[in-house]
Parts: C-alpha cells; structure tokens; sequence
C-alpha cells in the first residue's frame, strides 16, 4: 500500500483516466489514519525538506484539521453530479429517494456562533505585546454577534462573514 | 397597500397629545408603546443605519400574524443579504458566496425593535428624558432620550411615531454625546396584511448551508471555578452556555449580560498548556472587546457598551482558590 | 457529518419550503478525457478536489500535507515571520477550502491555491499597517516556478527552529547514508522534478525498478523520521 501511495503521491499510479474508483482502497486506507495517512504525510515532508521548504510546527496539520472540521462541508453541486454518476454505473436505475437530496443540504451544518472559534497554539513564553494588540480575536465577536446581536451584527457584516466574503 | 388605524388599540391609545412637559411616566409609556408597535404593527419601508464609516440602506418588512411575527428584512447596499424570520427562527441568504445561514436568535435587538417590551428593566440603568416634536419623514416623532445613569452604557435618542409608536429613527451616543450608530426611516408605510407574498423563503441544494447546532450546551461541566462577583447596575444575566470545541478539551463558558439595550457577552476559559493567551483591548465602532487572563484562564468581555464596562465585568470574574 | 436533529430543525421552519429538487438531473454522458494514463501531479489534486467537494475534508487534508510547505515558502518571500507565514497558510486553506465550491479545475489546484494564499498574504500585510512588499515580483506566474529558487529557508522560532533542524538532519543523514542508487532516484525525482520515465532513462532501469527505489528511499527515511514526528504529535490526522 505504502509503494503505491508513494507512486500516487508522484502522479505516476497507473490509472484508468476514467475511472477514478480504483483509487478508493487506497483513500479508504488514508481515511482510516494510521500507517498510510502517515506516509502520505512524511512522503511529502521528506520532499520539501530536500528542497528546503520552511517546516512549520509539528500540530500545524492536527490545527488545520480541527479548523476544517469546524468548516461547513462544502458540497459543490458539480461534484455531487459525478458522484451519482458512478452511483448510476454501479447499481443501475437507482433513484435517489426524496430525502436524500434533503439530507445533503443539510450535511453542510456548522455551528454558527461558535463556526470561527479557534485560538493558535502558541507557546506562551513567546508573547510581545505587539503581537497580541495585533490580533483582534475576532471568533469572539462572532459569537457574541450570534448570541447577542444588535444592529451592527444584523445589518453590517459580522466579522467572520465578511472575512470569508473575499 | 392600505393604511389602517385597527391593528393596534394600544398605538390608538397614544395618539395624545402632550398639553405641557409630560411627566417621566408618560416618557417610559412613549418607549414602552414604541417597543409594541414594532412587534405589533404591519409596516415596511426603507431604513439607513450609519455607524462610522459604514452605511446601510435596509428594506424591511414586517407583519404580525395569528401564526406569529413574519419579517423580511433586505440589505440594499453592498452585498446582498436577505434576513427572513418567523418568530425566533431566522434564515439569513448571503448571495456573496451562497450561502444560507439558518439559526435561532433568542435575543433580537434591531431597529425598530430595540426596545425591550419589558420597558420598566432599563429604569434601573437609565433616565427617560421628553425631547419635544420633530418631524421625521413626513411623520411626527416624539423625542425620547434615555441617558445613562453611570458610564457604563451608551445613551440613546429616540424619535416615536406620534401616530402608531413605531421608532422613527434612533441614534446610540457616547459618554460624549456623539453619535456612534444611527438608524433612520427614509420610508415607512403602515398597511393592512391582505397576503403574504413578500414572505418567500426558498431553500435550494446549490447554495451553502448553515444551521446552528440544536444540540444543548454541555450541562454536564464541573460548576466553573469561578464567579462573577459585582456587575455594573441593571446587567442580568440572560444566557449562559458551554461549549467544548472539538478537538479540545478546553470548555468555554460563554455568559451573555445585557441591561435591556446593551449586551455584552462574557467568555471564560482555562488556559491549556501551548496556547496562547490574548491580552488588550480593541473597538470596532461602538463594540468594544478586552481581553485578559486571570488564574490561568483567558478572560474575554465583547460588547456594545464603553470600554469601562468590558473592564469592570472581566474584573468582576473571581476564582474560588 | 449528517445530524438527523437538524432535519426536524427543517420542518419546525414551517414556512421553509421544503419541495426542494432531488439530486436526480439529467445525467450526463460519459465524458472520456483525453487518453491520459496516468494520473499526472495534476490530476492526483483534482482527483482530492473532486472528493473535497463531495464533503471529504480528509482528501483536502491531503492536499494541506502536500502544499502547507510549499505555500509557506512562497510566503516567505512577502513576509518574514514564521509564526505569521503559518498564520496566512492556515487562513488561505480555510479560505481555499470555502470557495472550493468555485473551484472548476480550469487552472492546476496549486495555482489557485498560491493565489488564494499571496492575497490572504497582501490583505494580512495590509491589515498590519505594512505594506506588502515584493508585490510586483510575487505573482502566480512567478509562484509556479518558485521552486527554481534554492536559497535555503530557516525557521525564526526557536522551537520550529530547532524541530526543523533535527528533521532536516535527519533527512540528509539517512539520504547520505542510503545506497546510491535509491539516493539517485529520489533525488531526481524530489530535487529534480522528473518522472518516472525519465528517472528510468538515466538509470538504465525499467520504470517499475524505479518505482520501488523511490518508495525504498522514502521508506527508509520515514523510518527515521517517525520516532521524531511521533513524539510531538500523537496523531497527525
């Protein structure tokens, strides 16, 4: 498993140009965690340590996750088409029933006052007053905005929203 | 759309008209009838809200039903934003990026309804001062200023519809008396409800979706190793939640404050090992934020009130050691 | 990441109207691509988009492990300090991940990604009252060649400093140490950019020997890296 991720990870994975299905054991395996999501993963540092690329902390990916995770799923309708599209294929004539389509619009939920809420991990040795005054903790005022809003949270965009209007 | 005077006996009731200074009692009863006519009435038109820089012209629509209050509210400046609710359900279209926002809102606050129906918990915090006639679009508004009693809150200046009670417009002041927000009708139209057209929420799968979490606050946290010893006059307690984020063990115990117009949101948490704490003060038009530690928590107090108060409410936070 | 509460959260907005359209649109016919065998560097990533899209956060996960460092040095061209460049690199995945909806595949992802990430840099830059410097020089254009740059990158904290060092080390130890014909096939492929094919060539090797020395190199040097990794991160994922 680990050769092929190394292959893949390479662009050089014999694939059927169509049928990306054949690469699902090895997602399927990266999603379990463990040995092959850790290889992908060092895979990649060895590569950009070799050409000297800046190495951040060692929770940078475990942050980006737990932020994501915090993200609404994205559904993007194009993707969700190809994705029936090999539904079709495999079981022939299936419908989607009804509430299905209901379920995923509603996959894509997030906690609304709490969506921004996150602080960096950051030795707190390492602190210079600059710093901080330069961070306005806008998860917080998201939230405040969400639970206690007034005019400015109704009418001009909250903080978090017109951040991710860009 | 037609007018009518037979929605609301009560903003008939108080079309009288003042033969000398009224009296500070019938100041309140000006703001009280003002805080009903907004969920009572049927009315829409077009407001413009400015604080700063910032300016917003908003269409709102609002009717009150046997099934509850409907109201459509449209951003017209700027991107697109398109509130819908119906009572405390609110969906929230942003066309920016298509999204759809769908929450609760336990506490709604926003011009014309600003005022709490409750009018006698601001008495505590604030005074009722009568500020005469002024025409405000045509229409004559009662002048209402409610100033602070203390310097811990903002003071307002309303004008109420002389006719249906309904806010004409309301400016939020400073300890200065400068204006930090203000909220204007530009038109308004009072009408009898004949159908509900105008109330067409549409949900579809191309777009984002938001939902706020229907899941309750973790209730079952240790009781926090703290307490909030003295707040500034007239602030209650509205809400208290905890939220556990995912992928932290760190709870967060949020507090929401508010002395009827002013809130102010309280946040609380244990400082893990790594993480930097946030310390300072930041304004963003009439909000104010403070952040400080205290006992190894982060302590940070955000709202709509002077910088004191942000100050005076993270200081009243003591641990129990 | 379906919560069934909020479908009745759904019908409780009475007034919402719920006859939305299933997904069930006309189908479209099987569009064959050109006869690409393999999966090239771009199309493993629209291959990750594509899951991304659908909702796997752990396929756009992959491509944060594959780009963070990448990003992070293009960055550093416009600003200096490490804790800021990881800062913007995280905010331009969460923005990435956002408009990932509006991502078509008409540009490589990384393309769109260096351009998510060198205006997340320009607004932050900005937004700290300094003005971004180099704009002119740092477009995409330039971003995709970026890796032609060799000049050596090092960490300003002391902690990343110091993990970084012992990584780097590491690295090299072990390359140094490898035999040399797996030495040789990562090299070209990691520092030099070539394909299988081509490393195949040069070496006089068939393309599944190459295959498998690169995998033995990286291999190898994983082996010594994990004790490392693993003791600052439980999990990475």
């Amino acid at each position: 498993m680990n050769e092929q991720i190394s292959a893949l990870m390479d662009g050089e994975l014999a694939l059927d140009a169509h049928d990306s299905t054949r690469l699902d054991p090895i997602f399927s395996a990266m999603k379990t965690g463990g040995e092959s999501a850790e290889s992908w993963a060092t895979y990649h540092l060895i590569g950009d340590v070799m050409r000297g690329n800046p190495m951040f902390k060692p929770d940078f990916q475990q942050r980006m996750m737990q932020r994501l995770e915090k993200e609404a799923t994205v559904l993007a309708p194009h993707a969700s088409k190809k994705a029936i599209h090999h539904d079709d294929k495999n079981h022939k004539g299936l419908k989607m029933p009804a509430k299905w389509s209901i379920a995923a619009s509603v996959a894509a939920v997030a906690f609304v006052g709490w969506m921004a809420l996150q602080l960096p991990s950051q030795n707190i040795a390492n602190i210079t007053a600059n710093e901080i005054a330069q961070n306005v903790p806008a998860e917080y005022l998201v939230a405040h905005q969400a639970s206690a809003s007034g005019n400015a949270a109704f009418y001009v965009q909250p903080a978090s929203y017109s951040e991710s209007a860009r | 759309m037609l007018r009518s005077f037979s929605t609301c006996a009560l903003s008939l009731s108080f079309t009288l008209a003042f033969a000398d200074q009224p009296t500070e009692n019938e100041v309140w009863a000006v703001l009280q009838n003002a805080a009903q006519a907004a969920h009572s009435q049927n009315y829409q038109g077009v407001f413009t809200y400015q604080s700063g820089s910032s300016t917003k012209s908003v269409q709102i629509v609002h009717a009150n039903q046997p099934h509850g209050e409907y109201a459509r509210i449209l951003v017209l400046d700027g991107s697109p934003r398109e509130i819908l609710s119906h009572g405390e359900d609110v969906i929230i279209y942003r066309s920016q990026d298509e999204k759809v926002i769908i929450e609760k809102r336990h506490r709604q606050n926003t011009f014309p309804a600003l005022l709490p129906l409750d009018i006698d918990t601001l008495k505590a915090a604030y005074k009722a001062r009568w500020g005469g006639i002024e025409r405000i679009g045509g229409r004559d508004g009662q002048i209402v200023f409610l100033d602070s009693r203390d310097r811990y809150r903002y003071g307002y200046k309303f004008w109420a519809d002389r006719e249906y009670g309904l806010l004409l417009r309301s400016i939020m002041l400073n300890l200065h008396n400068e204006a930090l927000e203000q909220i204007t009708f530009n038109q308004l139209t009072f009408f009898n409800v004949t159908n509900m057209d105008w109330f067409h929420p549409n949900i579809s799968r191309d777009k984002k979706y938001c939902m706020e979490s229907t899941e309750p606050a973790n209730k079952l946290m240790n009781q926090p190793a703290w307490t909030v010893t003295s707040l500034p006059v007239g602030f209650r307690k509205l809400e208290q939640s905890t939220h556990t984020m995912p992928g932290k063990s760190v709870p967060i115990t949020h507090i929401i404050y508010s002395d009827g117009l002013a809130a102010v949101s309280l946040f609380v948490e244990p400082i893990n090992k790594g993480i930097r704490p946030k310390i300072g003060h930041w304004v963003m038009g009439a909000t104010h934020i403070h952040a400080g530690v205290s006992n190894n928590h982060q302590i940070m107090v955000v709202g709509e009130v002077p910088e004191a108060t942000t100050i005076q409410i993270a200081s009243a936070v003591r641990f129990n050691q | 990441m379906i919560y069934t509460k909020n479908l009745e959260k759904f019908s409780r907005l009475d007034f919402v109207d719920t006859a939305m359209q299933g997904y069930t649109q006309a189908l479209q016919g099987k569009q064959v691509g050109s006869s690409a065998p393999m999966t090239g560097n771009r199309e493993i990533d629209q291959e990750l988009v594509e899951r991304a899209q659908r909702g796997d956060k752990l396929a756009f996960g992959m491509l944060v492990e594959k780009y963070q460092r990448k990003l992070g040095r293009l960055l550093s061209r416009m600003m200096r300090d490490q804790t800021e460049i990881e800062d913007v690199v995280q905010e331009s995945f969460i923005k990435a991940y956002r408009a990932l909806p509006n991502f078509r595949g008409e540009s490589a992802f990384y393309t769109w990604l260096y351009r998510i990430g060198i205006n997340t840099a320009k607004n932050y830059l900005v937004s700290m009252g300094r003005r971004p410097k180099l704009t002119a020089e740092i477009e995409v254009e330039d971003a995709e060649n970026f890796e032609d740059n060799h000049e050596t990158y090092t960490a300003d904290t002391p902690e990343t400093e110091l993990m970084s060092k012992q990584i780097a080390q590491n690295v090299t130890d072990t390359l140094a140490s490898l035999p040399a014909d797996l030495r040789t096939a990562i090299t070209l492929r990691e520092i030099e950019g070539l394909s299988y094919e081509e490393i195949a060539t040069i070496m006089g090797c068939p393309i599944g020997t190459v295959r498998s020395r690169i995998f033995r190199a990286r291999e190898s040097i994983a082996e010594k890296l994990r004790p490392l990794l693993n003791t600052t991160t439980d999990k990475r994922w």
